[in-house]
């Protein structure tokens, strides 16, 4: 660091800086310039457009269609190497290498568990019970098994991600949960009243954000990229912050759905008779409207900031700038012109979502410019990723 | 910086395949590109020459650090799909990549396709916005086709060829469950369940002498029941139905949940929801698994309400069968306008039967005519 020292002189260090000090030492440096040893902040950039996406997406649905959804997993990996070559760093895209067969071969199986679940059901009710446990304990392995098939599948520059989580990790994370998933089973079993189902699903909802928070900090906690391994602080307060945030929002906007409701009904009641009828139908759309349009997107947002806050990979930090206000203002908006279309704008919507997500976050180089750190990723990296195989054969993914 | 010592030491056991020995001999058209390649081992770019020969692609070394030249055969390739603004990916057997810039992609494109590399036929259709338009109208046709013809005409199907025993089977438990948790047992003076049950089982036994079911008499504590329903094995009707109506409009309504189990709606009405959502998840699942919910309800109402429809016509044929005047159907669909006036109305698309005017109109105009004999 380049700071400005004066001469090693108990006078001078004492001296204002004027012309006397001038006189006996000089020009000072300019004064200080802040030698922040800045590295550089790149900022992810989208280039799909929804008129390309458009098709992409009919298309996908018209084989769908017609194939009774075999043909599914090519739609998939499709849309996912879309949007992973259409997003870029540094001018290079990222790329996404999954095979379809393997996708069939998850959905198939998950297709066999919901056959058995089903038959078991039908069999006795107490066999579907214990078969909906056992789904219920499968699933976070299952949860995350498709993470690690995702991060293995994508790629920058040629160099594969990868999620490492180890399984007993994703029991620890999920065991609140767990319990009381097992346990609504249970009370059902036994016939118990509503008000044990209702307190389960009030305790659930308590633990849910903890439970959120401890998913993403094994996703970011164990990822790597080639041989640069991500590091996460887990923030549980930031995590209930923001669901907390989410739910005041979302209560103000029951608040305002209801007197909207009951102003519209009044005007209407006038010469519309059955309106008033129809108000609770449309205070249940409204309200379930409210949670797509304001509870979701605000949680992504404000979850966008904090998991990326406390990721860090290297030298490289990050900085999550998706901004709730802007963000639901989005969504509202896409989703409404989703909704007078039939669903046809939907590609444009997803893509115009996309980019503001993708685009919001930015990656910061704290030492040393990002490129020349890309540049000697590998150099260490001697064992190669395909070496290695990432792509373990037990891990099937299921879809997201 | 020199990148060679890192690939160069640690692939040579698989260089073989892909290294050429020199010279390489360029491809007659001398038509090259400038593309970016990968090694698959580290993130740092090659910036190398790309040429496409007949049989092979080949990298070119430039000031790239790539010591030799590569080769790859085309026959191991497969084409990337011509998205706009993205530069041309191909991931190569390798493990390595290569990428060409998109401002010179469609003539490396077109090149790799003369020379027998081709995209998925999906893919190169997706280019065009004829396509586009193509696509979208045979969806669409596709989806009401389905809605209107092919989930009934495929639910119909299934119930047909479901014996009624699994049927049951699937079903039993619904009541069971509902029986033990909701209902308790009726009120009425047992002589008047026996008149009832008498009259109409003897009407059912000669309208539909194979069907299997069981009369029960319940009532819903705690609140008024003007209602019957009917699962596969049972029709069970509330104790307020019998006090309210008389007994003849009582055998109307019977006859209608006999309908019911004689046109197996349960079941139908069960695997035409369960196709609607299938198909509402995969058109709009996507977007919104709200939308894609409303709009299936919307839809499954109004078959519940040709359903209905359909079980009224059977109650005119088992008044018919029991000798009761058809004039019952009507008065018991006057005393039910008279209770649901108080009550709200919704819109008929939100309804699961049909409005009970409607109703009342088509039960006068059948009481009109005389029963066939």
């Amino acid at each position: 660091m380049a700071i400005f020292k004066p001469a090693d002189s108990s006078l001078a260090k004492e001296l204002e800086d004027g012309p006397l000090r001038r006189e006996l030492y000089g020009e000072p440096p300019a004064p200080a310039p802040e030698v922040e040893p800045k590295g550089e902040e790149t900022r992810l950039v989208f280039t799909g457009t929804g008129s390309e996406y458009f098709r992409i997406w009919v298309t996908h649905l018209l084989l769908n269609l017609l194939t009774l959804g075999l043909y599914s997993p090519w739609a998939k990996v499709r849309k996912a190497r879309w949007f992973a070559q259409h997003t870029r760093l540094l001018d290079a895209p990222f790329d996404f290498h999954a095979d379809p067969k393997r996708i069939l071969l998850g959905r198939l199986a998950v297709l066999a568990l919901l056959i058995g679940f089903l038959g078991a059901t039908l069999a006795a009710p107490l066999a579907g019970a214990f078969v909906l446990g056992l789904v219920y304990l499968a699933a976070p392995l299952l949860l995350i098994s498709a993470q690690r098939f995702r991060f293995a599948n994508t790629s920058w520059r040629g160099l594969r991600f990868r999620l490492s989580a180890p399984t007993k990790e994703i029991y620890r994370a999920s065991w609140p949960l767990l319990v009381l998933l097992l346990a609504g089973i249970a009370l059902d079993q036994a016939e118990a009243t509503r008000g044990f189902a209702l307190l389960t699903s009030f305790v659930a909802s308590l633990v849910w954000p903890w439970t959120h928070a401890q998913f993403k900090g094994l996703q970011h906690g164990y990822a790597a990229y080639g041989n640069w391994r991500f590091d996460y602080r887990n923030d549980v307060r930031g995590f209930y912050g923001a669901y907390l945030g989410a739910a005041v929002f979302l209560l103000l906007g029951f608040l305002i759905v209801a007197v909207a409701v009951s102003v519209l009904g009044l005007v209407a009641g006038a010469w519309l008779p059955q309106f008033s009828a129809d108000a609770s139908l449309v205070y249940g759309l409204c309200s379930a409207l409210t949670v797509y349009v304001v509870f979701v997107p605000y949680v992504a947002a404000k979850l966008q900031q904090v998991v990326w806050q406390n990721t860090q990979c290297g030298e490289i930090v990050f900085r999550g700038e998706l901004q709730a206000k802007k963000f639901i203002g989005l969504a509202a908006g896409q989703m409404l012109l989703t909704l007078l279309t039939c669903g046809l704008y939907w590609p444009f919507a997803l893509v115009r979502i996309s980019r503001y997500r993708i685009e919001s976050l930015v990656v910061i180089s704290t030492e040393r410019p990002l490129e020349s750190l890309a540049a000697s990723a590998g150099a260490a990296n001697t064992t190669g990723v395909f070496g290695e195989g990432w792509v373990d054969a037990a891990n099937l993914d299921l879809g997201w | 910086m020199r990148q060679t010592s890192i690939w160069g030491g640690e692939m040579k056991a698989n260089e073989s395949t892909s290294t050429l020995p020199q010279p390489i001999a360029s491809n007659n058209e001398g038509v090259a590109w400038d593309g970016i390649w990968y090694d698959g081992l580290s993130a740092h770019p090659h910036r190398l020459r790309v040429e496409v020969g007949r049989e092979h692609l080949l990298l070119l070394p430039e000031s790239s650090g790539l010591a030799e030249a590569r080769r790859y055969a085309l026959a191991d390739l497969t084409c990337p799909e011509p998205w706009q603004g993205v530069a041309r990916g191909l991931s190569l057997p390798d493990g390595s990549s290569l990428w060409v810039d998109d401002d010179a992609a469609a003539n490396f494109l077109h090149a790799l396709q003369r020379a027998g590399v081709l995209s998925s036929k999906a893919g190169r259709l997706m280019q065009s916005w004829t396509w586009g338009v193509v696509a979208t109208l045979l969806v669409l046709a596709l989806v009401v086709w389905l809605d209107r013809k092919g989930i009934p005409w495929a639910a119909e199907w299934a119930v047909q060829s479901l014996p009624p025993r699994i049927e049951n089977r699937i079903l039993q438990p619904v009541f069971e469950h509902f029986d033990r948790l909701q209902l308790a047992p009726s009120e009425l003076p047992p002589e008047r369940r026996e008149r009832l049950r008498q009259r109409f089982m003897a009407a059912a036994t000669a309208l539909a002498p194979e069907q299997e079911f069981q009369l029960e008499f319940r009532t819903l504590p705690g609140r008024a029941a003007i209602n019957a329903f009917a699962l596969p094995g049972h029709i069970v009707v509330f104790d307020d139905l019998v006090w309210y109506l008389d007994e003849d409009e009582v055998l109307g309504v019977l006859g209608h949940e006999l309908g019911h189990l004689v046109h197996r709606h349960g079941m139908e009405g069960l695997l035409r929801t369960g196709g609607l959502v299938i198909l509402g998840t995969a058109v709009l699942g996507d977007a919104s698994m709200l939308g894609a919910g409303a709009l299936v309800l919307a839809r499954s109402r109004q078959h519940s309400r040709e359903a209905e429809r359909e079980a009224d016509v059977y109650a005119l044929r088992l008044v018919d069968a029991a000798g009761v005047p058809r004039r019952a159907l009507v008065s018991f669909m006057q005393k039910f306008e008279a209770i649901e006036k108080d009550a709200s109305l919704s819109p008929e698309w939100a309804l699961s039967h049909p409005a009970t005017t409607s109703r009342r109109e088509y039960f006068e105009q059948q009481a009109a005519q005389d029963p066939p004999r």
